[in-house]
């Protein structure tokens, strides 16, 4: 009876990480990705002992062995860790049961001074688990038999993951359909705004599923996460797709964009000066409008070039205001391509105070709202011009 | 995205979820099916037709424009499309309207048409020749006078006229091009000459000949061409002044006829003013309004002009001092550019002739665009949307 008590009690006592990653299933819950990254941390007292041996296979039995070998590992480790941090407390003359990580910290710096660039070289005292990389807990039960279905795949995460994906598209598309059929067609759907992040690269995403992916497994999956954020209605999936992207370098804070002034007629109207070159130009976007251009009181055909004509054309196409705004612009000094290069800036400019804050975050990041600041460079004596050398003879 | 069965019920576009093909989106092609009017007599033309395309058949552009009248590239162009089609404009109706309401009694009235270089005007005058067709004027039609003062083929110091110079080749040139205008309406108005021309000892055309005779002797005696030619002007007058015959003149590029300089150069290497042509003279002595039964319509061109001379559109500035008091009285017309429904229609036309293929050109960003680049100028559209 004794032994079958224990068979009873075991896997609740024992095997607690094992449990959890089974109670975990689905992964996914309420759109958040709920990963078990446990590691049975609170020590497997594996007496396998006193359990009947027979009945565990051996899958199982070697897992438990290696699960005994990192548990004990850590568990050095962890005790190594409180020991050096009471160390640490009694020569900064600290309480040691108050130490904190971030006195360790200061503490190391204090008095393992280095001058080394790079602060991952530096010396440093990490809790374990902030070292040592989690290992995925048992995926199967004492029999050997897998609680995941997908656990023959032998990627059983990536692949919930893919399935998930598949699943929630299907929703989005009844979503769509329930829409359609209510006849709410004037609704607008809700594509997600994308801009200003990016897919996480292929190791962090095998750090989140614990496993490894081949390059186009990775590929794979985004692109069905693109393909995914392209439905119209995306943005009801919002959260679920932002864990898989992480932000671009620090946006800059937009500028205070200023206000719209009327003139005498009651029209919105904007202005702005600005330079590109030697050039100058003095832009005013007028709205209400129906496409007319003025440029120093010529229309588009002041410049000849096309390329010209496409760099003022730009920022009215790309924050769709073609035809919706006028502009006059005067302009002076250097040659065409500076001209239409400084009305451009100009019109982009002048046409942050029409729309609204997404599409200037757009425009900023398709280069429309930065100056350019490049020049002409001077040309060096001894040289045939800025970085062009005379012709060498030898003689 | 969505989608309609022919029953009317709604479906949701089948987006595959397996494929980047989801990826391409259906693009939405705007045409309207009423940039063609059936009218096809330019005498009926009213504003109703304003923007709308008008098929000329193939036996009239060889009777028009065999001897020129057509700009290069859209006769070139027209060639591809497989078919004449000419837009009714403004300019063109405010015309027509004109010349159905004209007294004929009265002084021939002249008018203008002025316009940025490339705005159309030259399509307007054939748009007026075709009118004169069917009106069954006679048509005295000058395609492009530049070329006679720019690159004359050959001129030479005339006989008869003291200090002038005659153009051979061009006279012959011409006088082919009026009898294909006009060889029909010629045979049906037996016109004759009033007064005898005597060309040399041995040749000469009595009074009373038929007007055929003179232009065939033309044609075939290039030395006595340019006399002809004035001498058929002078005829064509007077049949109009005694009701004989009604007569349309058009002139392209007439403010040629005052540029400060030719290509035409005398023996000491002088200039030859456009002036001193005995063709000029002949073309102004038409101009004047000293005869009835007619009209004049005469373009300024800033094309037709030296390169310095091009600063404006306008027919003061154009015509010069001498030009502008040649025909002062005249009434000016305006050809602007594109007006939004004419430059709509320009599009569906080339979209229906499937000269315009790129799929995004087709759409309104692309109509906006195409319109915004080429500032609604005919031309600039012309060469944007070609293939080259």
């Amino acid at each position: 009876m004794a032994v079958l008590r224990e068979l009873v009690v075991f896997p609740s006592k024992c095997l607690r990480g094992v449990r959890s990653y089974f109670l975990s299933a689905p992964l996914f819950q309420n759109g958040f990705l709920k990963l078990n990254e446990s590691v049975s941390k609170d020590g497997h007292a594996l007496d396998l002992e006193q359990s009947d041996t027979k009945k565990i296979s051996k899958a199982m039995k070697s897992y438990m062995e290696r699960a005994k070998i990192h548990d004990n590992f850590i568990k050095q480790q962890l005790h190594e860790y409180n020991i050096g941090k009471r160390h640490l407390a009694n020569m900064m003359g600290k309480d040691p049961e108050f130490f904190t990580q971030a006195d360790v910290d200061e503490a190391i710096r204090y008095l393992f001074p280095s001058g080394l660039f790079d602060p991952r070289a530096r010396p440093m005292m990490k809790h374990p688990d902030e070292i040592y990389p989690k290992r995925k807990a048992a995926e199967f039960d004492v029999n050997g038999r897998p609680y995941h279905s997908l656990f023959y795949t032998s990627k059983p995460n990536y692949y919930t993951l893919m399935h998930d994906l598949a699943v929630k598209f299907k929703q989005l598309d009844r979503h769509e359909d329930k829409i359609i059929s209510r006849g709410i067609q004037d609704q607008k759907p809700t594509e997600l705004f994308l801009f200003g992040s990016e897919w996480i690269p292929k190791q962090k995403v095998e750090n989140v599923l614990l496993e490894t992916l081949t390059d186009a497994q990775y590929e794979n999956l985004i692109k069905t996460f693109e393909r995914f954020s392209q439905h119209p209605y995306s943005a009801l999936e919002k959260d679920f797709i932002m864990q898989f992207r992480r932000q671009l370098a620090a946006q800059v804070e937009i500028q205070q964009v200023p206000e719209l002034m009327r003139d005498e007629s009651g029209r919105p109207y904007m202005t702005y000066n600005t330079r590109r070159k030697t050039s100058n130009a003095a832009v005013k976007v007028i709205g209400q409008g129906t496409g007319v251009i003025s440029i120093n009181g010529n229309d588009i055909h002041f410049f000849q070039r096309e390329q010209d004509k496409k760099q003022i054309i730009f920022p009215l196409q790309f924050s769709d205001m073609l035809g919706k705004v006028d502009v006059v612009a005067t302009v002076d000094g250097c040659g065409t391509s500076a001209q239409s290069g400084a009305i451009r800036l100009g019109i982009s400019m002048c046409l942050r105070s029409f729309v609204n804050a997404e599409t200037i975050e757009r425009m900023r990041l398709a280069g429309l709202l930065s100056f350019d600041p490049r020049t002409r460079e001077r040309k060096k004596p001894g040289q045939a011009g800025a970085r062009e050398k005379f012709t060498w003879k030898k003689r | 995205m969505i989608r309609f069965s022919p029953t009317g019920t709604v479906f949701r576009v089948w987006r595959r979820f397996s494929s980047w093909s989801a990826n391409t989106m259906p693009i939405t092609e705007t045409i309207t099916d009423t940039f063609r009017t059936n009218e096809l007599d330019p005498m009926n033309h009213r504003k109703d037709h304003d923007g709308c395309f008008y098929s000329i058949s193939q036996s009239v552009k060889k009777q028009l424009f065999t001897g020129g009248g057509l700009p290069k590239e859209y006769k070139e162009l027209s060639e591809t499309l497989n078919g004449l089609s000419i837009m009714v404009r403004k300019p063109a109706i405010e015309l027509i309207t004109y010349l159905n309401k004209t007294n004929f009694d009265a002084p021939v009235t002249r008018y203008v048409l002025y316009g940025k270089t490339g705005s159309g005007k030259s399509i307007s005058l054939a748009h007026i020749l075709h009118y004169g067709s069917n009106a069954g004027m006679v048509l005295v039609h000058v395609p492009w006078v530049p070329n006679w003062v720019r690159f004359p083929k050959g001129c030479t110091p005339s006989v008869i006229h003291p200090n002038m110079y005659d153009h051979p080749i061009e006279s012959v040139e011409w006088l082919r091009h009026f009898s294909t205008q006009n060889g029909l309406l010629m045979q049906k108005l037996e016109l004759k000459t009033t007064e005898t021309y005597t060309w040399s000892k041995r040749e000469m055309t009595a009074a009373g000949s038929p007007l055929s005779e003179l232009i065939d002797l033309g044609m075939n005696r290039a030395k006595y061409a340019t006399d002809c030619v004035a001498a058929l002007l002078g005829e064509l007058k007077k049949a109009a002044v005694s009701k004989r015959c009604r007569v349309l003149v058009v002139i392209d590029g007439f403010n040629a006829f005052f540029s400060p300089r030719s290509k035409v150069q005398r023996e000491d290497k002088s200039i030859v003013l456009p002036t001193e042509f005995v063709l000029t003279d002949a073309f102004l002595s038409l101009t004047r309004n000293d005869w009835t039964n007619g009209a004049i319509v005469v373009s300024v061109d800033a094309s037709a002009l030296p390169l310095e001379l091009r600063e404006s559109p306008l027919p003061r500035y154009q015509l010069g001092k001498q030009g502008f008091e040649h025909l002062d009285p005249f009434i000016p017309i305006e050809v602007p550019n594109y007006s939004e429904k004419e430059f709509h229609s320009q599009i569906d036309y080339y979209i229906e002739r499937n000269w315009l293929q790129q799929p995004k050109a087709r759409t309104d960003r692309g109509r906006a665009e195409l319109s915004f680049t080429s500032g609604n100028h005919p031309l600039s559209l012309m060469k944007l949307v070609a293939p080259y």
